[in-house]
C-alpha cells in the first residue's frame, strides 16, 4: 500500500501524499512533540517537514524505508527549530523530579506518573531524547536510528545508554 | 520499522527494564493536530505543487520538467498556477472561518475545558490571573470580589497556586496556597496545612480553585452538546494577550440556569491561547446579562523553570486532640474561658435588655470556640436581640444594606425588611452581627429600635 501511495505521491498527487504521511503521522507527532514540547510548534514543524518531503520526493531514492527518510526530515526540522528557539534550554531540572511515594496508585496517579515520565524525558538533551524515543518508544534498531539521526551507530548507543540512565534516575528506579 | 534490537553487553534484567521503559514511553500521550491542520497542509502542498520550479532549491519532481531540460513553461500554466496558489492560500486563510460552525466551536470549548481541567496540551508555565467577581443574584456565600493568583505549573501532578483573596464587603484580604505534588494536594490557609489526596488528573488549579470553576463549567456546558448546552461560536482571531495570539469563543446564555453558579447563566466570551486553548481572558455574565466575572491572565510565561522545592509540600502540623463540640456556657465568664480569642462583649445595654442564653456557634480552634451567639431578652423576658460573632472569614450571609456609622471609624451595614433588622460589621478581625425581629436559629425575636442595635454595637469591646 505504501509503495502504491508513494508512486502516486511522486506524481504530485497531494491526496496520496497526505494518505502516505498518515501512515507515519502518529509516530512523527510523538517525535516532534517530545522534542519541541509544544503542540503548536509540533504542528508547524510537521507541516514544514511534510512540505519538504513532498518537494523532495523526487530525491528519495528508496535506499532506506520511506518512514525512516520521513523521520530524518522531521528530526532535522525539529532540531533546526530548537536551535532557533531562544529559550530552548529552559527545562525542569531532574532535581525537581522528587516525588512523594504513594503505595496506592489510582488511575489518575498512573496518568500523573506518565506526566512525570514526560517531564523526565523533556529534561534530556534533545538529541539524547530523540535516541531514546526512536529506539525505546518506536522500536527502531540502532542502524536505522543512526540513519535518522545522522550519526554513527556508536553515538546512538552512547546517547541511548546515557538517556536511559538519566531517565531511570529521574524516575527513581535505580535508587 | 522494528528490526533486530542490539543488546550487547547487557543482561536480561537491563533488557527487561528497557522494555518497560519503552512501553511507558509508548503510552505517553501525544496531542492531536490542531483543527484545520490537514486543510492547511493540503493548501501548502497544492501551492508547492504549483510553484514555479527554480531548479535550485530542490530535486526535480516527477510530473514536472526537470530543471535545465529546456522545456519552457507556458504562460497560461503560470497564470493557472498562480490562481490555484492564490486559491490554496485563500483556503488556508479560510480555515479559521470553518470553526465558526456551532459544532466546531463546541469542540473548541471541549478542548479548552480539557486543557483547564487536565492540562492537556499545556507546557510548563507560570502566570498571574486576576479574577474579578460581581455578586449576581442570591448567593448564600458571595464570591470574593477579587482574587489574584500566581500559578506555577510544571504538569498536572506538580503545580502551585498562590491566591490573594479580597473578601467581599471590605473585609480585608487573606492568602491561600495550594500545592500539588504527585498524588497529594496541600492547602495552606490561615497558617494551617491540610493534605488531601488528589482525585485523579482532574485537579488543576483552574478546576480546583473555586473562583474559576464558573469559567470551566461554562466551557464544559458549551462543549457538552446536550439539552442544556448553550450556543457557541468562534469569532475569528482575537487580539494579542500578553503577547499571545488568541481565538475568541463566544458562548450564549444557558438554557438551564443554575442557582448555585449564576455566573454561568448569561453569555460569556473567552479569549483562548491560539496555541493550546488556555483561557487568557474571560468575561462571564449572570442572569439578566449582568457582568458576573472576569478573568484576565497577565505575566504568562511558557516553558518556565521552577526553583527546586517549588512544589515541596509543607509539613502538616500534628492533628489537635478531639474536642467536645458542645460545652455549657452559663455566663459571660464561661464564654470568655471557652473562646479562642477574647470575645467582643457589649459594655452597656439599652434599658430593659439583659443577657439571655449564650451558645457556641460552631468553629473550634484547639478546642476553643471561635463563634458564638448571645441572645438578649427584653424586660418581659422575650428574646429581642441576638449578637453573633465569628472569625472574619466566616461564611455567614453578608446581607446587603445601607452603611451606618456605628462610631467614628467603624461602619456597619444595616439591612431591614421582612420584619427584622440586621446590622453587621467587621471589628478587630471578627465578623459581628446584631439582629432584632424575625427568627434566627429557631428563636423568634421581638423588635427593638434600630438605635438600640447601634448603641449595642458601639459599646462592643474585647
Amino acid at each position: 500500500m505504501e509503495a502504491r501511495l508513494l508512486m502516486r505521491a511522486r506524481t504530485g498527487d497531494v491526496d496520496a501524499f497526505v494518505e502516505l504521511i498518515g501512515l507515519h503521522d502518529r509516530a512523527l507527532r510523538a517525535l516532534a512533540y517530545r522534542l519541541l514540547e509544544d503542540p503548536q510548534q509540533m504542528d508547524d514543524a510537521l507541516q514544514e517537514a511534510y512540505l519538504k518531503a513532498f518537494r523532495s520526493l523526487g530525491g528519495f531514492e528508496g535506499r532506506s524505508a520511506f518512514g525512516s527518510w520521513l523521520y530524518r526530515i522531521v528530526y532535522n526540522v525539529c532540531i533546526d527549530q530548537l536551535r532557533q528557539r531562544s529559550d530552548g534550554n529552559r527545562r525542569i531540572s531532574l532535581g525537581d523530579a522528587g516525588e512523594i511515594p504513594d503505595p496506592m496508585p489510582d488511575p489518575g496517579e498512573v496518568a500523573a506518573q506518565r506526566v512525570d515520565l514526560a517531564t523526565a524525558l523533556a529534561s534530556l538533551p534533545p538529541k539524547m531524547r530523540a535516541a531514546v524515543l526512536l529506539v525505546d518508544a518506536e522500536g527502531m534498531d540502532y542502524q536505522v536510528a543512526a540513519q535518522v539521526l545522522g550519526v554513527p551507530v556508536g553515538t546512538v548507543r552512547s546517547r541511548l545508554s546515557q538517556g536511559r540512565r538519566l531517565l531511570r534516575r529521574a524516575l527513581s528506579e535505580d535508587k | 520499522m522494528s528490526g533486530d534490537r542490539e543488546h550487547p553487553h547487557r543482561n536480561r534484567a537491563a533488557g527487561e527494564r528497557d522494555q518497560i521503559l519503552g512501553a511507558a514511553l509508548q503510552r505517553l500521550e501525544v496531542p492531536a493536530h490542531r483543527p484545520g491542520f490537514h486543510a492547511e497542509l493540503r493548501a501548502k502542498l497544492s501551492a508547492a505543487r504549483l510553484e514555479p520550479d527554480t531548479g535550485r532549491r530542490r530535486p526535480a519532481r516527477p510530473g514536472w520538467a526537470p530543471p535545465g531540460s529546456g522545456q519552457a513553461r507556458h504562460p497560461l500554466r503560470w497564470t493557472l498556477g498562480l490562481a490555484a496558489a492564490a486559491a490554496a492560500v485563500a483556503a488556508a486563510v479560510a480555515v479559521p472561518l470553518l470553526v465558526s460552525t456551532p459544532a466546531s466551536a463546541a469542540a473548541f470549548a471541549r478542548r479548552a475545558a480539557l486543557a483547564a481541567r487536565t492540562g492537556a496540551g499545556l507546557p510548563p508555565f507560570e502566570l498571574t490571573a486576576v479574577t474579578t467577581n460581581a455578586p449576581t443574584g442570591f448567593q448564600p456565600e458571595p464570591p470574593p470580589p477579587r482574587v489574584t493568583e500566581h500559578i506555577d505549573y510544571a504538569g498536572p501532578s506538580r503545580w502551585r497556586d498562590q491566591s490573594v483573596i479580597a473578601e467581599p464587603f471590605h473585609e480585608g484580604t487573606h492568602m491561600i496556597t495550594q500545592i500539588r505534588n504527585g498524588p497529594l494536594i496541600a492547602t495552606v490557609a490561615d497558617g494551617r496545612v491540610h493534605i488531601t489526596r488528589a482525585r485523579g488528573q482532574d485537579q488543576l488549579p483552574f478546576a480546583v480553585i473555586a473562583w474559576q470553576r464558573a469559567a470551566v463549567r461554562k466551557l464544559l456546558a458549551a462543549g457538552s452538546g446536550g439539552r442544556c448546552a448553550p450556543r457557541a461560536s468562534m469569532d475569528g482571531t482575537g487580539p494579542l494577550i500578553d503577547g499571545r495570539p488568541t481565538l475568541i469563543l463566544r458562548v450564549g446564555s444557558s438554557p438551564c440556569p443554575s442557582a448555585a453558579i449564576p455566573q454561568t447563566d448569561g453569555p460569556a466570551t473567552f479569549w483562548l491561547d491560539k496555541q493550546n486553548l488556555l483561557v487568557l481572558h474571560a468575561v462571564l455574565h449572570g442572569p439578566g446579562n449582568r457582568l458576573a466575572e472576569t478573568i484576565k491572565v497577565t505575566g504568562l510565561r511558557y516553558h518556565a523553570t521552577f526553583a527546586a522545592g517549588t512544589f515541596r509540600l509543607p509539613t502538616p502540623r500534628p492533628r489537635p486532640p478531639a474536642c467536645r463540640a458542645a460545652m455549657p456556657l452559663p455566663d459571660l465568664a464561661a464564654l470568655r474561658r471557652a473562646m479562642a480569642h477574647p470575645p467582643l462583649i457589649p459594655a452597656s445595654l439599652p434599658d430593659g435588655l439583659h443577657v439571655g442564653p449564650i451558645a457556641s456557634s460552631g468553629g473550634l480552634s484547639h478546642c476553643k470556640i471561635t463563634a458564638f451567639t448571645i441572645t438578649y431578652r427584653d424586660s418581659a423576658g422575650h428574646p429581642a436581640v441576638q449578637l453573633y460573632e465569628a472569625p472574619r472569614a466566616s461564611p455567614a450571609v453578608r446581607f446587603p444594606g445601607r452603611p451606618v456609622t456605628i462610631r467614628p471609624g467603624l461602619t456597619g451595614t444595616l439591612n431591614s425588611g421582612s420584619g427584622m433588622v440586621i446590622l453587621w460589621w467587621i471589628q478587630d478581625g471578627r465578623y459581628c452581627s446584631l439582629q432584632t425581629g424575625g427568627i434566627t436559629a429557631g428563636v423568634r425575636l421581638t423588635r427593638v429600635p434600630t438605635a438600640a442595635l447601634i448603641q449595642i454595637a458601639a459599646s462592643l469591646h474585647g
